[in-house]
C-alpha cells in the first residue's frame, strides 16, 4: 500500500464521527480485535451505542467485577504452582485471557512479557515465572519507569539475563546489553562502553532465599562503587541511576511508542520519527504513564482509519482466543495451550530475550495448516461453542444468513460472505455445518490478520 | 530400486495437486502451476544449512590446545590436550565431536578458520541478520542470501525448506515469496473440515486488493496447501537406511534425508540447533551440543552415503559469533567475534582454510577474522548451486577452495 505522509496533528487527534457513517460495525470490532481478544455480538451492539470515547474508556477502566475474577485466578494459580512446575502456566493464562472482564489489562500483560521476554526454560520455576506475570498485570499500564525498575529487580529476570550473577570483580554484561537494545533505547544508541560501564553499574544486585523465596537484594561488597561514564553521564551510578539515565534519554520514549504503535495499530506503516515524536515527548511528560498512551493511540484518527485495518497478523493467541471470546466458547485450555506451541507461541517461553518473532514471521506453511486444523477443531466437536444457542437466538436458517453473521461478527463486515457460505451444502446451518464454516472463514486471508 | 519408486509416487501427488489447481476455475499464480507441473530433477546438488544458534564458541570447538595463551585465557574451561582429537600438531577438535573423525579422516570435512565481518557486531539479533543477510551495512534486512539465489533461480514453491519448530530464518526470505517451514512431519497434515480444493479457493477470495499483507497470507495459505499435499506423501517413503540418535537435530536431518531420497524438487534445507548462548557454566552444557550435533551429522552423512546422495550434498555450518577469549567469571563466555564455518560432503575438499586466529594479536579481547562470511557464501552460490554471486550478495568476493573441482 502507498501511503500517502501523515500528518501528526491529525493522526493523534481523537476521533469524532460524523453522521452514521463514522462509528460502525467495523470500527467496533477492529477496536476490540486490537485492543482485547475480540468481542460478543452483544458487546459489540452495546459498543455501538456507548460511541468511540466511551466505548475506550470502558476498556480502559474494568468492571467492578475484575477485582473477584483475579483473586480467584491468583488462588488457581497458587494451587496449580504447588509443585513449582511452570508448564501449568500456558494453559492457565489461555484462560485468563479467555475469560477476564478486562482484557486491555491482559493485552499490555502480554505487550510486556513479549517485551521483556523472560523464559521459564531457563528460569525453571513456575512460581517465580507467576510473580513476573503478575508484575506485568498490576503495573502493565501505570508508568513505565516503576515497571522498568520492578522487572530489573524481579526474580525471574535476574535469573534469566544472569543478573544475580553480576560480580565486582568479573562484570557480566548480559542485562545491561539487553536493558538498553531491547528494553529501553534501542539498537544504534548506545556504545560498547556504555554496555561495559552500565554492567559495572549494576553490580551488587543479587538475589537471596528468604523462607524459601526468593527476592532482590543488595550487596555493597560486590558493587562496584567507582565512577562509570553512561551515555556521556558520569558519576558513581548504582543500577537504579542507569535506569534513570535510560529513562531520561529521548530514544526510550520513542522506542517504546514505536513498539506500541506496531502492536496495537499497524505493522506495516513506516512509523517515522516524524509521527512517532509528538507521542514519545508526551509519554515522557505524562511520566510514561501508558494508561495514557493506550487511551491516546485507541482514541485516534490514526487508529480508526481505512488504511490501518487489517494491517496486522494475528499472533497464534489471537488467533485462537479471538474464536472462543467472539463466540463465547470455551475448550480444553490444556491442549490448546499445545496447539498454540506448535503455532509458534507457548506463553511463558518466549524463544530468546527478543521475545516473539512479530507480523508475517508468524506464519509458514506448517503454522498456516495449523491454523486450520484449529479452527476446525475449536469448532467442531472437539470444542465447546454454543451453536445450538447461537444459531437459535440469532435465527440463523440458512448457510448464507450464517456465513453472514460470522463474517459480521469476525470481519466486520460481509463482503466474502457468500464465498464462505459455498464451503457447505445449502441445508438449514447445524452445528457441524457451523465448524464448517468457521474454518472456511479461517482460509479467507483477511481472517489471518487483525 | 527405492528411488524409483519414490519418484513414481512423487510425480502422482504432484500431478493429483495440478488438477486439484486446474478445478478451481479461478485465477491461480503461475508460479503455483509450474512448481505442481516441474518434474524434479534427479542428482540436482543440494545445500544443507545447520545453523548453530546463541554464538558457539569457536576457540572450544577447534581447539589451539598447545597455546599457552589458550590455557591462561580459560583456567575451568580449557580442554587439555590430553583430550582434544587431534587435526595437526596445534589444532584438535573438541572431544564431543568425536562422531565426525571418520568423515575428517575420509577428507569429507572443510574448516574454514576465523570466518567473521569487519566491525563485528555482538548482539544476537544483529548479527544473525548480518549472517543471513549477507548485507552488513543494511540495518533493517528485509531479504536473506538464500532468498535472493531463489528470487533468481526458481518458481518453484518447495526449492528450499525449513525445518524446525522456530519462524522461517531470513535467510530463506526472498523479495517474491518465503519458504514452506516444516516442524514436524505431521504438522502439514490438512485435518477433516473443509476440503483441501474448497479451501484453496477461499484463499483466493480478496478483499483489499492493494494490501501487501493480505497478499502474503494468500501466497502462504496457496503454498501451505500445496506443500502440505506434496511432502505428507514424500514421508510416506520408505524408512532410513541406517539409524539415528533421538535428538531433535537428527530427527531433523532424518526427515531431510527421506526428502532428498524422495527426490522432491528441494535444493536448500535449513535446520537449526540453538542454545549455544553459553554465558554460564559452560562447559556440560556445550559438550552436550556438540555430541547432539556430531552425533547427528555422523548419522546424517552415513544414511545419505548408504543412499548413494552424499556426493551431491553439502552441509553449512555456521554461528552469528564465537566468543570472548577469555572465560567470564559464571564460568561461562561472553559474546565475541571470528569463529570457524564447517562444510561437511563427498564433494567438499577436506582439510583447514586459513589460520587460527591469534590469541595475541586481539581486538579488545576478541579475535581478529581474517576470512569474510561472504566469501564461503560466494563459493557456495558460484560452485555449488551455479549462481552468479555477485547478483546475490552485491559485490564480488573471492572463492575459496573449499569444494572438489
Amino acid at each position: 500500500m502507498v501511503s500517502q505522509r501523515l500528518d501528526p496533528a491529525w493522526a493523534w487527534t481523537a476521533f469524532e464521527p460524523e453522521g452514521k457513517q463514522g462509528w460502525d460495525w467495523g470500527c467496533v470490532v477492529h477496536l476490540y480485535r486490537r485492543a482485547a481478544f475480540g468481542a460478543t455480538w452483544e458487546q459489540v451492539e452495546r459498543a455501538l451505542v456507548l460511541g468511540p470515547e466511551k466505548a475506550v474508556d470502558q476498556l480502559l477502566h474494568p468492571p467492578k467485577q475484575a477485582e473477584q475474577f483475579y483473586t480467584q485466578m491468583d488462588q488457581v494459580a497458587l494451587a496449580l504452582l504447588s509443585g513449582d512446575d511452570a508448564t501449568n502456566l500456558p494453559p492457565w493464562w489461555l484462560y485468563v485471557i479467555r475469560f477476564s472482564p478486562d482484557p486491555l489489562r491482559e493485552r499490555a500483560a502480554l505487550f510486556w512479557h513479549d517485551h521483556f521476554a523472560t523464559s521459564a526454560a531457563k528460569v525453571t520455576s513456575g512460581m517465580l515465572m507467576w510473580r513476573q506475570n503478575r508484575l506485568f498485570r498490576r503495573l502493565g499500564l501505570g508508568p513505565f519507569g516503576t515497571l522498568l525498575e520492578q522487572v530489573a529487580k524481579d526474580p525471574a529476570m535476574m535469573l534469566w539475563l544472569d543478573g544475580a550473577l553480576n560480580r565486582r570483580r568479573r562484570p557480566n554484561e548480559n542485562f545491561a546489553r539487553e536493558v538498553m537494545e531491547l528494553f529501553t533505547l534501542g539498537l544504534g544508541h548506545y556504545s560498547e562502553q556504555d554496555i561495559k560501564e552500565a554492567a559495572r553499574a549494576f553490580t551488587g544486585w543479587r538475589l537471596r532465599r528468604l523462607h524459601g523465596d526468593w527476592e532482590f537484594y543488595f550487596d555493597f561488597q560486590e558493587h562496584d562503587s567507582g565512577e562509570k561514564v553512561v551515555l556521556g553521564r558520569r558519576g558513581r551510578w548504582r543500577g537504579e541511576d542507569v535506569l534513570q539515565i535510560l529513562l531520561d534519554h529521548p530514544a526510550t520514549a520513542r522506542f517504546l511508542v514505536r513498539k506500541w504503535c506496531q502492536y496495537l495499530i499497524s505493522q506495516q506503516l513506516p512509523w517515522t520519527d516524524e509521527l512517532i515524536e509528538p507521542l514519545a515527548q508526551d509519554y515522557r511528560q505524562h511520566n510514561y504513564d501508558t494508561r495514557w498512551l493506550l487511551r491516546t493511540m485507541l482514541r485516534s484518527n490514526l487508529f480508526y482509519s481505512p488504511q490501518v485495518r487489517f494491517q496486522k497478523v494475528k499472533s497464534p493467541v489471537d488467533f485462537a482466543l479471538g474464536i472462543l471470546v467472539a463466540l463465547g466458547g470455551t475448550t480444553n485450555f490444556r491442549t490448546l495451550a499445545q496447539r498454540l506451541n506448535q503455532l509458534g507461541q507457548r506463553l511463558f517461553y518466549p524463544p530468546n530475550v527478543a521475545g516473539w518473532p512479530r507480523g508475517t514471521a508468524w506464519l509458514n506453511s506448517a503454522t498456516l495448516v495449523g491454523r486450520l486444523n484449529l479452527a476446525w477443531e475449536l469448532g467442531s466437536s472437539e470444542g465447546r461453542i454454543p451453536w445450538e444457542q447461537i444459531l437459535q437466538k440469532h435465527e440463523l436458517r440458512t448457510r448464507e444468513q450464517a456465513a453472514q453473521w460470522l463474517c459480521r461478527l469476525f470481519l466486520g463486515h460481509q463482503e466474502v460472505a457468500s464465498q464462505v457460505a459455498q464451503a457447505v451444502p445449502p441445508t438449514r446451518p447445524s452445528p457441524q455445518t457451523m465448524a464448517r464454516l468457521l474454518q472456511a472463514l479461517a482460509a479467507v486471508p483477511v481472517f489471518q490478520l487483525a | 530400486m527405492p528411488g524409483f519408486h519414490s519418484r513414481r509416487r512423487f510425480l502422482q501427488s504432484t500431478l493429483g495437486g495440478s488438477a486439484l489447481v486446474a478445478a478451481g476455475g479461478l485465477a491461480v499464480p503461475e508460479f503455483l502451476l509450474r512448481s505442481a507441473l516441474a518434474a524434479p530433477r534427479q542428482g540436482t546438488k543440494i545445500l544443507v544449512v545447520v545453523q548453530l544458534s546463541g554464538g558457539n564458541d569457536g576457540l572450544n570447538t577447534v581447539i589451539p590446545y598447545r597455546d599457552p595463551l589458550y590455557r591462561q585465557a580459560r583456567p575451568t574451561l580449557a580442554i587439555s590436550p590430553a583430550q582434544v582429537i587431534k587435526l595437526n600438531d596445534e589444532l584438535g577438535w573438541h572431544p564431543s565431536l568425536a562422531d565426525l573423525e571418520k568423515l575428517w579422516q575420509q577428507g569429507d570435512v572443510s574448516i574454514v578458520q576465523g570466518v567473521g565481518y569487519p566491525n563485528p557486531n555482538r548482539s544476537h539479533f544483529r548479527s544473525m541478520d548480518i549472517w543471513h543477510s549477507a548485507q552488513p551495512e543494511n540495518p533493517r534486512p528485509n531479504t536473506g542470501w538464500l532468498g535472493r539465489f531463489l528470487d533468481r533461480s526458481s518458481h518453484e514453491t518447495l526449492a528450499a525448506l525449513h525445518l524446525g519448530g522456530e519462524s522461517l530464518p531470513l535467510a530463506l526470505v526472498g523479495r517474491r515469496a518465503a519458504a514452506p517451514s516444516l516442524r514436524d512431519p505431521q504438522s502439514l497434515q490438512l485435518r477433516p473440515g473443509v476440503n483441501s480444493q474448497r479451501l484453496r479457493q477461499l484463499a483466493l477470495t480478496q478483499q483489499a486488493p492493494n494490501s501487501a499483507l493480505e497478499q502474503f497470507v494468500r501466497t502462504g495459505l496457496l503454498t501451505a496447501l500445496d506443500a502440505s499435499g506434496r511432502i505428507s506423501q514424500a514421508l510416506k517413503e520408505e524408512p532410513a537406511a541406517s539409524p539415528y540418535p533421538s535428538s531433535s537435530l537428527a530427527q531433523k536431518l532424518r526427515t531431510v534425508a527421506a526428502l532428498i531420497d524422495a527426490e522432491l524438487p528441494t535444493r536448500i534445507y535449513y535446520v537449526s540447533l540453538a542454545g549455544f548462548d553459553t554465558h554460564v557454566k559452560q562447559q556440560g552444557a556445550h559438550a552436550a551440543l556438540l555430541q547432539q550435533y556430531a552425533g547427528a551429522l555422523a548419522a546424517f552423512a552415513q544414511d545419505l552415503q548408504a543412499r548413494g546422495h552424499w556426493d551431491r550434498v553439502v552441509v553449512l555450518t555456521f554461528s552469528e559469533f564465537g566468543r570472548r577469549v577469555r572465560e567470564n567469571a559464571s564460568a561461562g563466555t561472553d559474546h565475541g567475534t571470528a569463529a570457524p564455518v564447517f562444510l561437511l560432503g563427498g564433494s567438499v575438499r577436506g582439510g583447514l582454510v586459513g589460520d587460527h586466529p591469534s590469541l595475541e594479536d586481539l581486538d579488545a579481547g576478541d579475535l581478529k577474522f581474517h576470512t569474510d562470511f561472504r566469501r564461503i557464501y560466494a563459493t557456495l552460490l558460484e560452485k555449488w548451486l551455479g549462481a552468479d554471486s555477485q547478483s546475490v550478495l552485491g559485490r564480488r568476493f573471492p572463492a575459496l577452495e573449499l569444494l572438489q573441482s
